[in-house]
């Protein structure tokens, strides 16, 4: 049996002289939600489109399975790539464009496309351009899960989507990655929704892989510090200093640190308290190139 | 799945929704023809049988399909895990099952209609579909059709590479191609164009046998085909 490993090595990717990857390398295994996140135009769907092999790299490689994906029918049909598609132009009723779209996916599943039919309430009898952009939406998704492909990406693929329907995608990825483990990649900027499914997170800015890590990992390097104004500009100094909020006499000073455990602990020595930080502020703080600059 | 049965599902399914998208073009042929043997039989001409009658007017149809085929069946099969190669094989057959399919419908129903104008008295369709000789002959006739028809299909199919993959500049570049492949489709099929011309060719030009006439449209395929092919082999699929 095919493992669907991912392994990237020097990728780029350049667009006439625009350079939309930059010597890109990783590995992703199979069992896990990876997300990636990064700003518009970070290069997150020219990552995704070179990994679907909709389009060829201008340097380096891609491996999946241990090998090149690109016109290589053994490895394209176990890869779906879930996207932003423009369906005004697109009059099959939407049973008939699910058929057609999942027909060469070897492990799709119908039972598990009709459930997510019922549970989405997605009108299955309307031409797919009469549907609400949120509907859309949804009838990817459901192409995208059901074809249950060993390499799902989803870019952005709940746009136009309302929170509760958001709620149920969360949902099915979370119970069917259990039954059925795939490697899952949700390329993303609502990262504050979304973070309690990744399990690794890479974070993409300006077409350089910036960050590629464990999400716990990631998360427990940043901390916000509290107390007294003093005590805390005290404390901090040094540090690297993400954030500021101030109210009356109190302070709370975001920072990010390798070796936080023992910075934390000092600082409750010293009377501070200390909370976590999100993946949004980290996000926010890691590709803010103004405070590079 | 094995690739070889994976290119015929792709073929199948390529075949079935193009299929789809004839009926109405086949039933207003016929209608058409239907009206025009009516006036037939008030004025005087010699009228063509259905199957004639269609083919240029199949010509473009195909012409059209092949557009609108390549421009949305490339990606969206490319998107759903198929590589361009895979594609383009399915297509290919496709096309030459549907250029058949069309060929033997406008057959069939050609040879419904002469019975039932032959009941009511009215015999003056002929079968010749083109001008040059096939003969009479119902299996070449039949063969030159849909090999003809398939001509266009992929003179259609080449116009949208050129402006899928190279956008509008080049495109009209592949224009100008197909424009040339129609011209010299026309002239080995002697259409009206050639009889314009052929007091001015070289006399050994003139009256080629369809035998020559079929392998050199044969070739022409083979050369639009090679074209679609070396264009679309990398080709970047859009978002």
């Amino acid at each position: 049996m095919m493992i669907f490993d991912i392994e990237v090595s020097h990728l780029s990717l350049k667009y006439k002289k625009f350079e939309a990857l930059k010597d890109i390398s990783f590995t992703l295994e199979n069992g896990k939600i990876y997300g990636l996140i990064g700003r518009n135009g970070a290069g997150k769907t020219s990552l995704l489109s070179l990994l679907a092999s909709l389009r060829e790299a201008s340097e380096g490689w891609i491996k999946i399975a241990g090998e090149n994906p690109f016109e290589n029918y053994k490895i394209m049909q176990n890869v779906t790539f879930v996207h932003e598609t423009n369906y005004t132009e697109e009059s099959y009723k939407v049973q008939k464009y699910i058929a057609l779209a999942t027909q060469f996916y070897p492990n799709y599943n119908q039972e598990y496309a009709d459930y997510l039919i019922k549970r989405f309430k997605l009108p299955i009898n309307k031409p797919v351009n009469k549907l609400s952009k949120g509907m859309q939406s949804v009838m990817d998704v459901i192409i995208g899960m059901a074809s249950r492909a060993p390499i799902t990406i989803f870019d952005e693929a709940y746009l136009g989507m309302d929170a509760p329907t958001r709620k149920i995608f969360y949902q099915e990825v979370l119970e069917d990655q259990e039954k059925h483990p795939r490697i899952i990649i949700l390329s993303t900027h609502l990262v504050s929704e979304m973070d309690f499914l990744f399990d690794e997170v890479l974070i993409l800015h300006n077409g350089s892989l910036l960050v590629k890590e464990d999400y716990e990992t990631l998360v427990s390097r940043g901390a916000t510090i509290t107390g007294l104004t003093s005590n805390v500009d005290a404390f901090v100094v040094g540090k690297r200093i993400i954030g500021k909020q101030q109210l009356g006499n109190t302070k709370a000073v975001t920072i990010y640190e390798e070796n936080m455990d023992k910075i934390e602990e000092e600082a409750r020595r010293n009377g501070l308290t200390v909370g976590p930080i999100s993946l949004q502020d980290l996000f926010i703080y890691l590709t803010d190139d103004e405070e590079v600059a | 799945m094995k690739e070889k049965s994976l290119i015929l599902k792709i073929s199948k399914s390529l075949f079935i929704e193009q299929l789809k998208w004839s009926p109405w073009f086949i039933s207003i042929m016929f209608l058409l023809h239907l009206i025009v043997s009516y006036f037939q039989t008030r004025i005087d001409f010699t009228l063509n049988s259905l199957f004639g009658f269609s083919y240029y007017s199949t010509n473009i149809y195909m012409l059209i399909i092949g557009i609108i085929a390549g421009a949305y069946f490339l990606p969206f099969y490319v998107k759903h895990g198929i590589t361009r190669k895979n594609y383009f094989i399915g297509a290919t057959l496709s096309a030459l099952g549907l250029s058949a399919a069309i060929a033997t419908i406008f057959a069939i129903l050609s040879f419904l209609e002469g019975a039932i104008l032959w009941f009511f008295g009215i015999e003056r369709l002929t079968t010749t579909i083109l001008t040059v000789n096939s003969g009479n002959h119902w299996l070449l006739s039949f063969l030159v059709y849909t090999l003809n028809i398939f001509t266009y299909y992929l003179i259609g199919w080449l116009i949208t590479t050129g402006y899928y993959r190279f956008g509008w500049k080049i495109g009209f570049g592949f224009i100008a191609l197909a424009i040339l492949s129609s011209i010299a489709h026309g002239f080995l099929w002697e259409n009206e164009l050639y009889q314009q011309f052929v007091d001015k060719l070289p006399a050994q030009i003139g009256g080629l046998s369809l035998l020559i006439s079929i392998l050199l449209t044969t070739l022409l395929n083979c050369l639009i085909l090679c074209i679609i092919r070396l264009s679309t082999r990398k080709v970047a699929i859009k978002l």
